[in-house]
Order: C-alpha cells, then sequence, then structure tokens
C-alpha cells in the first residue's frame, strides 16, 4: 500500500478511492508508580472515500443527475469491498459514513454553507432511500421547496423513471431515489450482490458515523460552504472573471463557473469498521446549522489560506495542501485520494525507439488505451483513449492532457487504431491474456520528474519493418485500408548468430527456416531492424484486430531525425505512392538501366552477352508473402499479389492469401476469370507507379534466356513467368520467380506446382494447396514449361508469346534507395 | 559504585534502578543529588540525556535475635501500567475483555467501567501489546502496540506529540520534526480544550493541560 491512498475506481462523475493503511497503532506510555495513567483514545479513521463530482448536479442546485446511478455503483463496491463481519456475532458491518459538501467560492459564505449542507443532505437521502424512503422523501422535498425544482427536474425524473407527467412528488422522487439506487451490470440488468440477490445500495440511517442518532444529521453528513477550496484562481483570473460578472458577461460568467467546478463537489468518507460519534462532539455543525461551528475548527490562518490569491499562479490544494481552513476537515481527508492532490498527473510518455534500443523517445503519433480494472482486480472499471503528442496525453475532445491516477495499477495499449473503444470492451480490455495485450500493471509515480517509461516492445503485437516515410502522410490524415483478421504475423527474435533482432512473420511460407533452407541452410533475417542511428525504420502495430477490421500502422523511427513518423503501409498501394524500404528489397537500379537497354524481345544470344553473368544464387529477400489464388483461374492476379508484395510488403493480408489488393475487381484491371494477359499486369504495374515489362525470350536458348530471368533476380527485381504445366486444363499458369541456386528456380505459386497437382487434382480444377507456396523447378523443367508456354491459349490470354517474363519494378525515383527520407 | 547515568530512551528510574541492583527506585531518586532532575521530572517520564545519580548500595543492618524466625519484609516500590481507554469521543470503552500481552506473558484483563487497566508489571517490562475485544464501542484497531517508559516529558516535542497521539489528535510519526500534522494536532487540542487559545503553539498552558488530558 501506498503512502498516499489509491483510486479504487474513477468515472466522469466520481472517484472511489481507498485511503493509506493507517500504521499500526504504537503508542509511548509512561508507567506508574503513583496515580498517573495514560489516556488511550481511538482515532476516527477513513478507509475509503467516493467524490461525487460536480457535473452530477444542475448549477447551483442539489438535483442529481440520473448519471449517477454510475458513482452511486462505485460507493455500492467500495462498501461491499469493505465491510467486515462483526467478530463476536458474524453480523456483516459496513463502514460507517460521513457526508461532506462542498460549494464553489462565488456567493457569501452563508449562501454557500447552505447550499453545500443541501447537496449534502441531497446525497445522504439518496443513499439511504432504499431502507427509509419516507425520510429520504421528505428530505428531499425540503430542497426542492427551497431550491423550487421546477419542471426541468421533475421532467428528469419523469423520463427516468418513466412514470407519468402529474405524479406526485412523493411518488416521483421515490421512484427516482430507486432507479439511481439500482446497482447495474454492463448490460444494464440489475446485478446479483453476492448472496444472489439483486443488487441495490441500501444504506441504513444507522450506517453513518452519528448513526442516525441526531434529527439534524450531526456527524452523517454536512456542507463545509466554500471553506476548502481545491483550486484558487490566480489575481489576474479573479480580476477577469470579476469584471465579467460586473457586466453581466455570461460568458465569462461561464467560463468561472466552469473553472470552479472542481470546489464543487461532495466528499462521502467511510470509516473504519466500529467507528462512530457521540453528535454533539461531532466537530461539524449540521448541514442546515449557520457556519460558526465551522470556523472554530478553522487553521489558525484559515481564512488566508482559503482566500489568498497568487497574481499570476493559481493556488492548488494538490500543490502545497495549503488551500483548506477547515483543519478537522483537512485532518480526515488526510491522504485521501478524493481530496488531496497530487492524485492524478499528466507524465511525459518515453518508450525505447525500437526494440531493446537503449535511447528513449517521447510517444508520439499512436493511440494509447488507458484501462483500469476495479481495485486493480479482474472487472473494468473505465478504458480511456488519448491521442500522443510529444509524449503527452491527449484528450482531444476536451482539448486537455489525459491525467493519469496516481499509484494506481494501470494497463496501456498503444495502437494506431482509434475505434477500440467501440469493441466490447469487458472482454477485449482484460489484463489475462485473452483480450488485447495490454501493458501492466504499470504503476504510475506522478513525481516531480513527470516521466513514465514504457517499453512498449513488450507489446507483443508489433509488425516491424524498415521502409521510409511516406510522403508527408501522417496518422492523423491516413485513411486506412483494412485488413483482414490475422495479427499474428509474426515475431521479434534474435539473430541466431549476429547481434540484434529480426522480425520473423509467421505463417506456412514464412516460417524462418524454410527462409533459411531456401538460402542454403545460411540463416536469414527476413526484415533487418538495428542500425537506429542511420537507418531510418518503420515498425507498425497490428494492433489487436479484434474486429476483421484490423489496420496496419508503421511508424517511422530515426534517431538522426529525431523524429517519429506514422502512417497507414495499407494506404500506400491503392494510392500509388510507392515507397523504398531500404534493407528489406535489394533493387538495383544501376542493373535494372542496364536490362533495360537490352531488347524487349531479344532476337540473338549476343544480346545478352554483354551482360555479367549473374552470381550463381540469388533469393529475393523479404516477404513474398504468397497469395492462394483458391478454386479460381486468378493466377495471373494472384502473381501479381505476389510480386507486389516483394515490394510493399503486408499489402495483403498473409493470413488469407486471399490477393487482397491486386485481385479485387477494380483496383486493377481485370478479364474474364480474373487471369491477366501481360498488358494486363503491365497496365496494372503502372496503376501503382511500378513498371511491367513484357519481355520475351522466344529468340533465346535456355541459357541466355535463364540468364536474363537470372540478371533481373540479381537486380532485385521478382519476374512474372507463364509456364506451361504438363496438363491439359488450365495448364498456363502465371509464376513469380523469386530466386534461383544453380540448380534450381524458386518460384511462388499462386496456383499447385506439379507434384501437389498429380497427387490431388481431382476431376476438374483444383489448385488448391502447394506446399508453402512455393514451388521448385530444375533449371531444365523450368525452361521446358517456360518454353511450352504460348500456342494454343491464345483464346484465353491473348498477346502471349513463348517465353513470356515480366519483371515488375517500381518506376517511381524513390527505389532509388535511401533518397525517400 | 556510584556515578552518573544517562538515560537512554525507554529508561524510566524504575527500570534504572533494577538495573543497578536497587529494589527501591525511590533509593535512587530522593538522593540528594538527584534533587534538581526530581523538581523537574516524574521519575517514569525522562528524557533522553537526563542524567541521572546512581547512588552506592548502603548495607542495610537490622538486628534481631537468635533462636527466632524473624519475618523480613524486602522494600520495593510496585510498577504499573495503567491505561484509561476511549473511544475517539471521549467515550470509555468499559467493561471490555482484552488481552495484554507482556514480553512473553499473555494476560487476560477487562476494563472497568471508566476503561481502565490497571496491571502491575516487571519494572523491566518495554513494550506490551493489546488487543481489545468489544464490538460494541468503536475500536478500530485489532491490536496495539505500547512502548513502556518511551513517553518524554511534555515539555519536548516528542513527549508532545506522543501524548497528542495517545489522545488521537496526532497522526504523524512521534520524533518527526514539527510539521502541519503536528500544528495540527495542537491547534484541534486546543479547541477542544478551552480555555486554551488556538494558535498551534505547544506552550506551557497548553502543555499543563496536555499533562492533564493524558494522565501523565
Amino acid at each position: 500500500m501506498s503512502d498516499n491512498g489509491v483510486i479504487h475506481s474513477s468515472s466522469d462523475g466520481g472517484v472511489a478511492g481507498e485511503h493509506p493503511d493507517a500504521d499500526d497503532l504504537s503508542l509511548y506510555v509512561a508507567p506508574a508508580t503513583a496515580d498517573e495513567y495514560n489516556s488511550i483514545r481511538m482515532r476516527l479513521i477513513p478507509v475509503a472515500c467516493w467524490r461525487v463530482q460536480d457535473v452530477r448536479f444542475a448549477f447551483d442546485s442539489s438535483f442529481v443527475a440520473a448519471e449517477i446511478a454510475t458513482e452511486i455503483k462505485q460507493l455500492w463496491a467500495l462498501r461491499e469491498d469493505h465491510k467486515k463481519p462483526d467478530k463476536l456475532t458474524g453480523e456483516m458491518l459496513y463502514p460507517p459514513l460521513s457526508i461532506f459538501g462542498h460549494a464553489d467560492p462565488v456567493g457569501t459564505d452563508d449562501y454557500n454553507k447552505s447550499l453545500s449542507g443541501r447537496r449534502a443532505t441531497s446525497i445522504y437521502a439518496l443513499i439511504i432511500s432504499g431502507t427509509d424512503p419516507d425520510k429520504a422523501v421528505g428530505l428531499w422535498k425540503g430542497i426542492a421547496s427551497t431550491e423550487k425544482w421546477g419542471d426541468s427536474q421533475r421532467g428528469v425524473m419523469q423520463d427516468t423513471t418513466g412514470l407519468p407527467e402529474g405524479t406526485s412528488d412523493d411518488d416521483l422522487f421515490k421512484a427516482y431515489m430507486t432507479w439511481l439506487c439500482t446497482i447495474r451490470d454492463a448490460s444494464g440488468n440489475q446485478a446479483k450482490a453476492e448472496d444472489g440477490t439483486p443488487a441495490a445500495l441500501t444504506v441504513k440511517t444507522t450506517d453513518f458515523l452519528g448513526q442516525g442518532a441526531d434529527s439534524k444529521g450531526k456527524g452523517d453528513y454536512q456542507g463545509c460552504s466554500s471553506f476548502n477550496p481545491q483550486l484558487l484562481f490566480s489575481q489576474t483570473e479573479q480580476n477577469q472573471y470579476n469584471q465579467g460578472a460586473q457586466n453581466n458577461d455570461q460568458e465569462i460568467i461561464d467560463e468561472r463557473n466552469l473553472a470552479n467546478a472542481p470546489n464543487r463537489r461532495v466528499v462521502v468518507l467511510l470509516f473504519r469498521v466500529g467507528s462512530k460519534v457521540v453528535p454533539n462532539k461531532w466537530p461539524c455543525p449540521s448541514a442546515t446549522d449557520p457556519k460558526a461551528g465551522c470556523i472554530t475548527r478553522f487553521w489558525v490562518g484559515g481564512q488566508t489560506r482559503r482566500t489568498k490569491l497568487l497574481p499570476d499562479d493559481e493556488r492548488k490544494f494538490e500543490d502545497k495542501q495549503d488551500t483548506f481552513a477547515c483543519r478537522f476537515y483537512q485532518r480526515i481527508t488526510d491522504r485521501s485520494p478524493c481530496e488531496e492532490g497530487g492524485k492524478q498527473c499528466s507524465p511525459t510518455l518515453f518508450y525505447p525507439e525500437q526494440p531493446g534500443a537503449s535511447n528513449w523517445v517521447r510517444a508520439q503519433l499512436l493511440w494509447v488505451y488507458v484501462a483500469y480494472f476495479v481495485g486493480g482486480g479482474s472487472e473494468l472499471d473505465s478504458v480511456k483513449r488519448y491521442s500522443l503528442k510529444e509524449g503527452k496525453l491527449r484528450d482531444d475532445a476536451a482539448g486537455q492532457n489525459g491525467l493519469l491516477d496516481k499509484d494506481r495499477p494501470v494497463w496501456f495499449y498503444f495502437s494506431h487504431r482509434d475505434d477500440l473503444l467501440s469493441l466490447d470492451q469487458s472482454k477485449w480490455f482484460t489484463h489475462d491474456g485473452k483480450g488485447l495485450p495490454l501493458l501492466g500493471p504499470i504503476s504510475v509515480p506522478c513525481d516531480a520528474k513527470g516521466e513514465l517509461n514504457i517499453d512498449i516492445w513488450q507489446q507483443k503485437d508489433w509488425a516491424i519493418v524498415r521502409a521510409p516515410r511516406v510522403d508527408g502522410v501522417r496518422l492523423d490524415k491516413v485513411k486506412m485500408t483494412e485488413w483482414k483478421e490475422n495479427y499474428n504475423i509474426g515475431q521479434l527474435l534474435a539473430f541466431r548468430d549476429q547481434p540484434g533482432m529480426g522480425f520473423f512473420p509467421d505463417g506456412d511460407y514464412r516460417k524462418k527456416q524454410v527462409q533459411e533452407t531456401w538460402k542454403g541452410g545460411s540463416p536469414i533475417d527476413l526484415i533487418h531492424l538495428g542500425n537506429p542511428g542511420n537507418n531510418p525504420m518503420w515498425v507498425g502495430t497490428l494492433s489487436a484486430l479484434p474486429t476483421p477490421k484490423a489496420k496496419l500502422l508503421l511508424v517511422h523511427v530515426s534517431a538522426s531525425a529525431g523524429e517519429i513518423y506514422a502512417t497507414s503501409y495499407n494506404e500506400i498501394a491503392p494510392t500509388g505512392k510507392n515507397q523504398d524500404r531500404p534493407g528489406h528489397h535489394q533493387y538495383d537500379q544501376g542493373r535494372v538501366s542496364r536490362l533495360l537497354s537490352v531488347p524487349r524481345s531479344p532476337s540473338k544470344n549476343s544480346d545478352v552477352d554483354s551482360l555479367a553473368d549473374p552470381p550463381a544464387r540469388v533469393l529475393l529477400p523479404g516477404d513474398m508473402c504468397w497469395q492462394d489464388q483458391g478454386q479460381t483461374n486468378s493466377c495471373g492476379a494472384f502473381s501479381f499479389s505476389t510480386a507486389m508484395n516483394y515490394w510493399m510488403s503486408y499489402t495483403n493480408n498473409p493470413g488469407e492469401k486471399d490477393g487482397a489488393l491486386y485481385s479485387k475487381p477494380g483496383n486493377v484491371p481485370d478479364t474474364i476469370n480474373g487471369a491477366r494477359t501481360p498488358s494486363d499486369v503491365v497496365t496494372a504495374a503502372g496503376m501503382f507507379k511500378m513498371n511491367g515489362r513484357d519481355n520475351t525470350a522466344k529468340h533465346l536458348d535456355e541459357a541466355h534466356a535463364l540468364k536474363l530471368v537470372k540478371l533481373w533476380l540479381m537486380a532485385g527485381v521478382p519476374v512474372l513467368i507463364l509456364v506451361k504445366e504438363e496438363y491439359n486444363l488450365w495448364s498456363y499458369h502465371w509464376k513469380t520467380v523469386a530466386g534461383y541456386d544453380g540448380n534450381r528456380f524458386f518460384m511462388n505459386n499462386s496456383g499447385a506446382d506439379n507434384e501437389v497437382i498429380r497427387s490431388r487434382r481431382t476431376p476438374g480444377i483444383d489448385y488448391e494447396h502447394a506446399p508453402e507456396g512455393n514451388d521448385v523447378d530444375s533449371e531444365a523443367a523450368f525452361w521446358g514449361k517456360w518454353k511450352a508456354a504460348g500456342g494454343d491459349i491464345v483464346a484465353l490470354v491473348t498477346s502471349v508469346a513463348e517465353c513470356t517474363f515480366i519483371p515488375l519494378y517500381p518506376k517511381d525515383p524513390m527505389f532509388a534507395g535511401g533518397a525517400a527520407v | 559504585m556510584a556515578g552518573n547515568y544517562t538515560v537512554k530512551q525507554g529508561d524510566h528510574v524504575a527500570a534504572i534502578a533494577q538495573q543497578f541492583g536497587f529494589s527501591d527506585y525511590n533509593t535512587i531518586w530522593n538522593d540528594p543529588n538527584n534533587a534538581d532532575l526530581k523538581a523537574k521530572r516524574n521519575p517514569n517520564v525522562l528524557f533522553p540525556g537526563d542524567v541521572i545519580y546512581i547512588p552506592d548500595r548502603d548495607q542495610k543492618v537490622e538486628s534481631r535475635s537468635t533462636d527466632q524466625k524473624h519475618q523480613f519484609v524486602k522494600k520495593s516500590t510496585t510498577l504499573k501500567l495503567r491505561l484509561v481507554l476511549e473511544d475517539a469521543y471521549e467515550m470509555p470503552i468499559a467493561n471490555a475483555a482484552c488481552t495484554l500481552v507482556l514480553g512473553s506473558e499473555t494476560r487476560n484483563v477487562t476494563t472497568d467501567g471508566q476503561g481502565k487497566i490497571d496491571e502491575v508489571i516487571p519494572p523491566f517490562t518495554q513494550n506490551a501489546v493489546l488487543l481489545i475485544k468489544d464490538s460494541q464501542t468503536a475500536v478500530v484497531y485489532d491490536q496495539i502496540n505500547i512502548k513502556i517508559g518511551n513517553l518524554d516529558p511534555v515539555e519536548e516535542l516528542s513527549g508532545q506529540q506522543a501524548r497528542l497521539s495517545n489522545l488521537g489528535y496526532f497522526w504523524g510519526k512521534v520524533g518527526s520534526p514539527a510539521d502541519d500534522d503536528f500544528n495540527s494536532a495542537v491547534q484541534e487540542f486546543q479547541c477542544d480544550n478551552p480555555p486554551l487559545t488556538v494558535d498551534g503553539v505547544c506552550g506551557p498552558q497548553t502543555q499543563t493541560q496536555l499533562k492533564k488530558a493524558h494522565g501523565s
């Protein structure tokens, strides 16, 4: 337990808090040899508190809004948490209550004493209404008469209870109070108490400190006038408000009243079970008594405490605990999370620039969801969403910094998504591992330093790739494209034989060991991290994805730039905004230029001879994200998708493998059955600022034709090829060449390879289930299939010539590398 | 061997007497060398740093005839722990069953109608624990730890804090520097004890009243 108590639950209209545990009572006494003795007097110790904010009351009124039902539930839970059985009888005893109303300093002390007393009385009546409705109704009628409650108050009560206009006050007040004191679960049904009975707040008049012994409620409820302000304006502000009031400037008056809201509150203290007071010894005057009784309890200098204004600065109780005039009240609310300041703060969030990094940067351009659980347990108390700007939590709607509760266990969830509050919150905001991977519990110290370091990488759902910033597109500007439901796309793992971490996507095709096997057994990192000082990097959340509307956010991290940018990666392709990802692909513009100097359809082998020989082995790095065409004929669209995924990772959903963007009608030109002619592929590439070059190798021999394909791969460019499989039906097929090793060609195959077709093919059409989406052919077999393509399929796919191949490479100079950021 | 002894926290004259082999602490307390201290202090409420003179032990010679049985009564003083238990608003915790743990010894005691406990204790007892088994009054502590002999004189800040703490006014740590908590406690006490001036200063009049209210 901290020294300063903790907030148990909080809402817009209230705070319920736990006071710090009192130290064991340790007393110093004198032994006696004569008639001396030691008086040991029990202390009055509050154990918890409940605060109703001003917002639950109508202005200048004691009428409580229907929304107070939320806070009533807090009080109900707080009493249940603190009840104890009587040691002798076993009877369940609740912590005795005392209610303190507070008004703001506008108006006279006498007026405010009455108003604060009425508000305390109003709350008192409400919470005893379940056990003594007649008394409760009587008290409210008294207040209603004093405050002249009219149609608006009765209208609220009628709307809430469903009672018709003309219902008597007795019935209406009673029904309204009953409604407010009914405890409801998240779905609005009446909750069940521990014993299975319908839950309602039922406080007896004997459940208060004064035990209802005094007819005016001494010890049970009282008003503190404006003697204990939380906030005092600066002299400058006060002058402006005074001037405004003098001029009857309603706007300024409203502003003043809003600024004064923290001062208007009702605080209920819960004392240790067994506590009670003799009303006539209780220091506070009753709610209806004059203020004199209060003033005798003032601090020496109490008047100054509550009225002194600083020229330019506000004075707050939380700063120096010196704004309350009433010494008695300050004693019993000492360290109370409902009163004492410093219980909330607005820290600056920092996180490591990248996983494992030692430099911490201000959190930026993400949404952060802040979840509290009742008493730190499993029941969700609240989730709030803030944007992060320069490390500050921003409540944009309120136009102010978000506040965190001091020393109260809090869980965070960082995301690019702004719509997670619309989820079934109690299902997704859990800390048992069944919902979002929340980060926590974290304790916010609210110290003078005001910093909160959170290793957001511990949140296990980041996708990390490298890429520069998209030109000028920032988080708040991007309308993100959707992902399908699958966010378990990979994980960060340490490299096997080098320092640092790599992001290794999950999924059949993407398994690290498979990739390593492809590269001749040497380990590879699919996406490099590290080198933060020089190479910009994108990181992103795949964030939760509890709905089919998952999205990917990427955050650009660059230590040297000192900036963090965020955008949606998914947005890139459809808008044609391509970008480079240094280290992810091997694009070599110089080589591509040389290849472009070779004719589209080289007429003789010597056209290729001038080019340097390709290396023995090439495997395009990164994540090709195999796409599965399923039982369709859309091999062209899916092969195109696969190649695009090389350039723009994750633009397709790896889990769904459905071709996503590039196989969607409307995104790219479509033909019958979704298959593509070479010109379709070229046109589609152009829509994404890519170049597709329709080549043929039909005049070349095997060695020269293969050399040409290998050189395109060496330049870091995937190549779509049209091949003829061994079957008659649907046997002309687009694949994407991704590498070779001197003996074999490696291809991404959205359909199936020979072996699979042979084993699985049922009569008709079935391209499903290629093993891990890869296809491996010996060079000879590859050449054979390639060479055979063409001829009799022109009816389906026009413009096909033998040995068609389409390298897909970027048009945008950004891909020259390095210049994009 | 006669000499001066400097009082430590927790000392009281009866314990000091026991330590130096005196059965009656008055032998020390009434020694003329301690006249100044005696004028200033209660023998049970010493202050660390107080210097007390320990006289030589006299041999006591008593003449009696032989061949007879004689009864000698060793003169010693009885040390007591006397507490008055009240709830937060000065209502006695009367007739309440309590358990008093004195070192290894556990006693069942009952408060009287005024909330009093009056128990003879061995002079060396420094720590006690009191458990009040009463649910009729506002006993909010399961257990009260008591340090016997640690009450400092009322003239001292720590002595004022300890008394205000026992009386429920001061919730801070006894022995801490005077702060707002202490100031508040003094003001509150003064407020409850007219005609004391409420000024937060624990001066002679407040001290006198505090000593009276506390009972020592």
